[in-house]
């Protein structure tokens, strides 16, 4: 936890980032670009939620796309079967994937490290299977389709009907903020210290007094809310709910954003995000090449950037004379405080 | 009763092929103590490696069938080389990473290379029939039956008799104390790579004919090798084998008697309930969190 | 009341009895170490009164409960606080942050109120640095305060590990070779701080090896052998008696 002395520069950084965000629909002409935007939103958001069961809690996870899928079909049938409104299905999807994660948190917590990972991919197919055999329920292949736009009413004072490309990406800015100060908090907190605690050492958690089943469930269930939410937006968005949003491809896509980007650090993880959605659309590489490209990078990061790009970025960072003067006065000011 | 001798024998069939690619995971397992999570789609690569050489370029099968495994033999040398050796000494998180990573670059390099429609490589065996006690049976059936179980005698006998098996069925029950008396646990490793790739290859050839090929076919039977490997007990080499048989046969009667789309939840709940009961058996072996 | 009593305490491990049916009885107050040569059991002893491993006979009390088949974490947060032979810490989390982690479960608030950042949490996480800058003082680390602890020397190691034993103000103190494989100059502080310790109060329960700091320091000795307990008493007493001498000299 930080003192209060030099908090201003990042909070600055922070508010003109915002800014800057708020203000990108306003001069993005191309639709398509702000679509790519969203969906680094959207990627963004699942990142952060799965780097609080991977990189905080040092749960190795393969079914936090199912969370992510989960939401999204229960965002779909709620609002093609009930039309129930958006907020509503946020919630709802939210506590579906949150309450499956709690129940299958309960056989595979037991379990230890790599068991976990195995019996969690096994979940994940069994998931996806699930989606592509339940006509009734799913769709199937043919998906669910004709998810209604969003409709957020607040009383006499708003009602806001999401429709175009710019109204979703605000919608997902907000979505991700609440997200960026949730992860936040859980991290920054007294919670993210046992969190650490127990990736770092299990053994010595428990002897410092940390319930472990406690800690770990309560990670992987908030990690699959957040997942279950976002997959609600994304099913409101691409106005359809298909299996492919439970492919292993997205599990592989959000572990490479995590470990290039640095796992257990917010910042790397979002660096990861944007560097692995934003950039490879926006270049238009071909899906498969990029899965060979991405495979290629991960292998890399994991041999020769242990802390990932932001450790690398941190390293040069702390190398730059501004940088420099900036840590030599935050200490003045501490020894004169 | 015709049917279900025959589902049996399908059941076998598609036990070996699990076999086959558990025996791997669970040898490079007890030698190595990393878990392979790319060992389905090199078994991907020895299917393709055979296509080339049965299809396209027309060898003899058995000629084809030696080229494929040889090929794999040096395939998993060198991906031992590039892609494991240089993090075996990381942690398994780290392993589980970069053999995901190498899945992946697998499967889709293969699908630039090759299309990621399905392939069928029949030999003129698989459509030979005959008559066995009054069953009908596909040689290319028995074929790979007889040949695979072949080569599980073989690996048997070479973890039994050779130095070098006696070493490596050493490593993986004290690795610690294999390092200390001087065992060359690096050259142990890419061997051990090696022998699993080559009987991918060689049950890769074999197996090809029977069902089609496509280079998302490895993500699958990853899965269900692990499911064999953990039900046999982590790294015991014939309890995958069991496993993978065990498997194979519930789930070719599972799809002739109760439903073809769930075959592949059955690996995953027979997985979880031995993982359940009988967790002892991933964690007895002490303290490396398996 | 005594305030830890076990009770015909055994532990096998495949056919290896580890520990046999031991009785042991500590006191409010006491300093009392647990000696034997290397495999006797010391360890596995202490890992069945602290819930890592679960005995196979007897029982353990501690203040009037019976905590033999309790958790790891419960037995700790009931004020036992307990090191590991192997030196473990959290190598990437401060020093500070280290002595912090050895209170906080302590201090029983809820996981919400932790996220909400409540201003209970805040005033606890206030005391709690308090307790860390204090401790960090009485074992001299407080230079150290920022540096993740995998930088620190074997000795400081040893030292920032005891004072986070200490930092949930345990009971009963039981460290597991709190003097090994440091040098003689630690040694010593070592030995200081435990006697400081027990003077103002605290329980200390300790395996040693070094015969040096146990003769020095303790009032009672317990001699454990292949599991057994075959001898406790006074120093003088320990020194005297054969069969211990023989035990960890002999052979
Ligand atoms: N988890 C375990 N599984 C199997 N055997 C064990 C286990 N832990 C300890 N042992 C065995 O139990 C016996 C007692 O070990 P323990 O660690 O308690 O001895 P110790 O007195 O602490 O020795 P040292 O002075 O070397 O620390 C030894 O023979 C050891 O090999
Ligand atoms: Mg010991």
């Amino acid at each position: 936890m930080t003192s209060a002395r030099n908090l201003w520069i990042p909070a600055a950084l922070s508010v003109a980032l915002l800014m800057v965000l708020i203000g990108l629909p306003l001069v993005i002409e191309n639709r398509y670009l702000v679509h790519i935007l969203i969906m680094t939103g959207v990627y963004c958001a699942l990142a952060l939620s799965y780097d609080l069961v991977v990189g905080h809690v040092g749960l190795l996870s393969l079914a936090h796309p199912t969370f992510f899928g989960v939401g999204a079909y229960a965002a779909a049938i709620l609002s093609t079967r009930v039309a129930s409104p958006f907020l509503v299905n946020l919630v709802v999807a939210g506590f579906v994937a949150a309450g499956l994660a709690s129940v299958v948190s309960f056989p595979f917590l037991r379990l230890a490290g790599a068991s976990f990972a195995i019996g969690t991919l096994g979940f994940a197919l069994i998931i996806q299977l699930v989606a592509n055999n339940e006509v009734w329920l799913t769709g199937g292949t043919d998906c669910t389709i004709g998810v209604a736009r969003p409709r957020l009413t607040l009383g006499p004072w708003i009602d806001w009907r999401v429709s175009s490309v710019s109204d979703y990406y605000y919608l997902m800015l907000i979505i991700l903020l609440l997200v960026v100060v949730l992860c936040w908090r859980l991290t920054t907190s007294r919670v993210g210290r046992t969190f650490i605690s127990i990736r770092e050492d299990e053994i010595l958690a428990m002897a410092s007094g940390v319930n472990l089943l406690k800690y770990k469930t309560f990670a992987f269930v908030v990690g699959a809310f957040i997942a279950g939410s976002v997959g609600a937006y994304y099913a409101h968005y691409s106005t359809l709910a298909c299996p492919e949003a439970l492919s292993s491809y997205m599990t592989i896509a959000l572990l490479i954003m995590l470990f290039v980007g640095g796992v257990g650090r917010m910042r790397g993880v979002v660096l990861g995000a944007i560097m692995f959605t934003f950039v490879p659309e926006f270049l238009r590489i071909a899906p498969t090449l990029r899965m060979v490209i991405y495979g290629v990078l991960l292998l890399l990061a994991i041999r020769y950037m242990p802390e990932g790009l932001d450790g690398v970025v941190t390293k040069w960072w702390r190398k730059l004379p501004l940088a420099r003067t900036l840590a030599s006065s935050g200490e003045n000011n501490q020894k004169a405080g | 009763m015709e049917t279900f001798v025959e589902q049996l024998l399908n059941g076998l069939t598609l036990g070996l092929m699990y076999a086959s690619v558990a025996v791997g995971q669970a040898l490079i397992f007890g030698v190595a103590r990393l878990i392979n999570f790319a060992h389905g789609d090199l078994f991907m690569v020895g299917a393709y490696v055979f296509f080339v050489a049965y299809s396209v370029l027309g060898l003899p099968y058995p000629v084809a069938i030696c080229v494929s495994a040889v090929v794999m033999f040096g395939f998993g040398g060198l991906f031992e080389r590039v892609i494991v050796r240089p993090i075996l000494d990381r942690p398994w998180h780290v392993h589980l990473v970069a053999t995901l990573g190498a899945s992946i670059i697998l499967i889709s390099a293969f699908t630039l290379m090759w299309g990621s429609t399905a392939k069928q490589v029949p030999t003129s065996y698989s459509a030979t029939i005959l008559q066995v006690a009054g069953f009908r049976v596909s040689l290319q059936r028995i074929i790979v039956v007889v040949v695979t179980l072949l080569s599980f005698l073989a690996l048997h006998l070479f973890l039994q008799k050779t130095k070098t098996g006696k070493a490596m069925k050493a490593m993986s029950q004290n690795r610690e104390a294999c390092a200390v008396v001087g065992v060359d646990v690096r050259r142990l490793s890419t061997l051990t790579f090696a022998i699993s790739c080559g009987l991918l290859g060689l049950a890769a050839s074999l197996v090809s004919p029977l069902f089609t090929i496509s280079p998302t076919m490895g993500m699958g039977l990853t899965f269900k090798a692990f499911a064999a490997v953990i039900m046999g007990g982590f790294g015991q080499v014939n309890g995958a084998i069991y496993g993978a048989i065990i498997l194979g046969v519930t789930e070719a009667l599972t799809a002739g008697y109760i439903s073809s789309a769930y075959t592949d939840a059955m690996a995953f709940a027979m997985m979880i309930l031995v993982l359940l009961l009988r967790p002892q058996g991933l964690l007895g072996r002490g303290k490396v969190g398996i | 009341m005594a305030l830890l009593d076990v009770r015909g305490l055994t532990k096998k491990f495949l056919g290896l009895t580890a520990v046999d049916n031991v009785d042991i009885t500590i006191e409010t107050g006491e300093l009392v170490s647990l000696i034997g040569p290397n495999g006797s059991g010391k360890t596995t002893l202490f890992n069945c009164v602290t819930g890592f491993l679960e005995a196979d006979a007897g029982h353990v009390h501690y203040r009037d409960r019976d905590i033999t088949k309790r958790a790891p974490y419960e037995i700790a947060l009931l004020g036992l606080s307990r090191t590991f032979q192997q030196a473990r810490i959290y190598r990437r989390l401060s020093v500070v942050e280290n002595l912090l982690m050895g209170i906080q479960q302590h201090q029983g608030e809820s996981i919400l109120e932790r996220v909400l950042l409540t201003r209970k949490v805040r005033r606890l996480e206030q005391e709690a640095t308090e307790r860390a800058e204090e401790l960090m003082d009485f074992v001299g680390l407080t230079h150290l305060r920022d540096q993740p602890a995998g930088n620190l020397s074997y000795g400081q190691y040893k030292l920032l590990i005891f004072a986070t034993a200490l930092m949930p103000d345990p009971d009963l103190l039981l460290l597991d070779e709190p003097a090994a494989a440091i040098n003689p100059t630690m040694i010593n502080r070592m030995k200081e701080h435990m006697v400081d310790l027990n003077r103002a109060g605290k329980t200390i329960f300790f395996i040693e090896h070094n015969m040096e700091v146990v003769m020095d320091i303790c009032e009672r000795i317990i001699v454990l052998d292949a599991g057994r307990k075959i001898a406790e008493g006074p120093p003088d007493s320990i020194r005297n008696n054969e069969r211990c001498m023989e035990a960890y000299f002999g052979r």
